[in-house]
């Protein structure tokens, strides 16, 4: 006999309230990050280590709320391959901010350039 | 050695041995993966033009962004990802007319959020801010465009999810095609939570 689909781990662990949470959580981070940019309590680069620290936040709660990762059987490698693949992003974006960087300082004539 | 063969394959109910659905969604979970790389090699470019000098004389990033007005696309990307959230919600009590109406309703907030971009995108070129004005722009306008060709895929696709729902019974083709579309409708939510932290915030810090 055939398996009611909609009986599936991936269609019942979505309900109304993990919906609210991941919106709401999601929302009010990015709220956070709209205020402390535009009032500006903290250095600039503060701001803009707080405002990246709580982006991360908002994907984290949308990941966990909305699309159900957890390390349980049916989600197990969703969360597997989620986690080898942030290494690859934190490298290439990494080293290319690396790379680009160093270019810059040894490459560019920064007299010229100042005038 | 006893004469019996060894068992090499048992033969179970297909409907054990093979988890069709989390198999499929897995499949467009990989796809998520290569798309948020694709994401992370525009962040980088976006990274390294986001430089005065590749303003080339024209605007910054602290002159093109709106933070507010990029606040509102926020709310309406994720309240659009909420709304397709509840029709899951409502296709898990097998309630056809609930699920076509947030459906709906996450359709109609999509478009909306296109609209908002569009119109932002004709300003800028109308005022003489055309991508091939700058590396800069260049790189903004690709980033962002690439995350709103995203949406309008998401859209083509709910349009027809939403006219399967109407006719179709909740069978597991359909039910796989509905989590698919979720997956990849929530992914351009956390797209666009970059967008907004690194690309709008940091131009107006």
């Amino acid at each position: 006999m055939a398996k009611d689909p909609l009986r599936h781990p991936e269609v019942t662990s979505t309900t109304g309230t993990t919906v609210a949470l991941g919106y709401g959580a999601a929302l009010a981070l990015m709220v956070a990050a709209l205020l402390i940019t535009q009032f500006k309590p903290i250095s600039t680069i503060a701001v803009l280590s707080l405002t990246g620290l709580l982006a991360v936040l908002a994907i984290t709660a949308q990941l966990l709320f909305l699309m159900r990762l957890d390390v349980s059987p049916p989600q197990i490698w969703k969360s597997v391959a989620l986690v080898l693949t942030l290494p690859l992003l934190v490298v290439m974006l990494g080293l290319t901010g690396w790379m680009f960087h160093t270019l810059f300082v040894r490459v560019m004539l920064h007299s010229v350039m100042r005038g | 050695m006893s004469g019996s063969n060894p068992t090499l394959w048992v033969n179970l109910d297909e409907s054990e041995a093979h988890d069709s659905i989390g198999v499929t969604t897995f499949g467009l979970w990989l796809f998520a993966l290569s798309d948020a790389i694709l994401f992370g090699a525009l962040f980088a470019a976006y990274a390294v033009l986001d430089h005065p000098y590749n303003a080339a004389g024209g605007p910054t990033a602290s002159q093109i962004v709106h933070p507010l007005s990029a606040f509102w696309d926020t709310v309406i990307i994720f309240s659009a990802v909420a709304a397709y959230g509840f029709a899951t919600v409502a296709m898990k009590t097998r309630n056809r007319v609930w699920c076509l109406a947030w459906m709906l309703l996450a359709a109609a907030l999509g478009a909306l959020f296109l609209s908002r971009a569009s119109t932002s995108f004709a300003a800028m070129v109308s005022a003489g801010n055309s991508p091939e004005r700058s590396g800069y722009l260049s790189i903004y306008f690709i980033l962002v465009a690439v995350h709103a060709i995203h949406v309008l895929v998401g859209l083509l696709w709910m349009a027809v999810m939403m006219i399967q729902v109407a006719l179709m019974e909740w069978s597991e083709k359909l039910v796989t095609r509905m989590l698919l579309l979720r997956l990849y409708w929530t992914l351009q939510a956390s797209v666009w939570v970059c967008i907004f932290a690194f690309v709008v915030l940091r131009g107006a810090a």
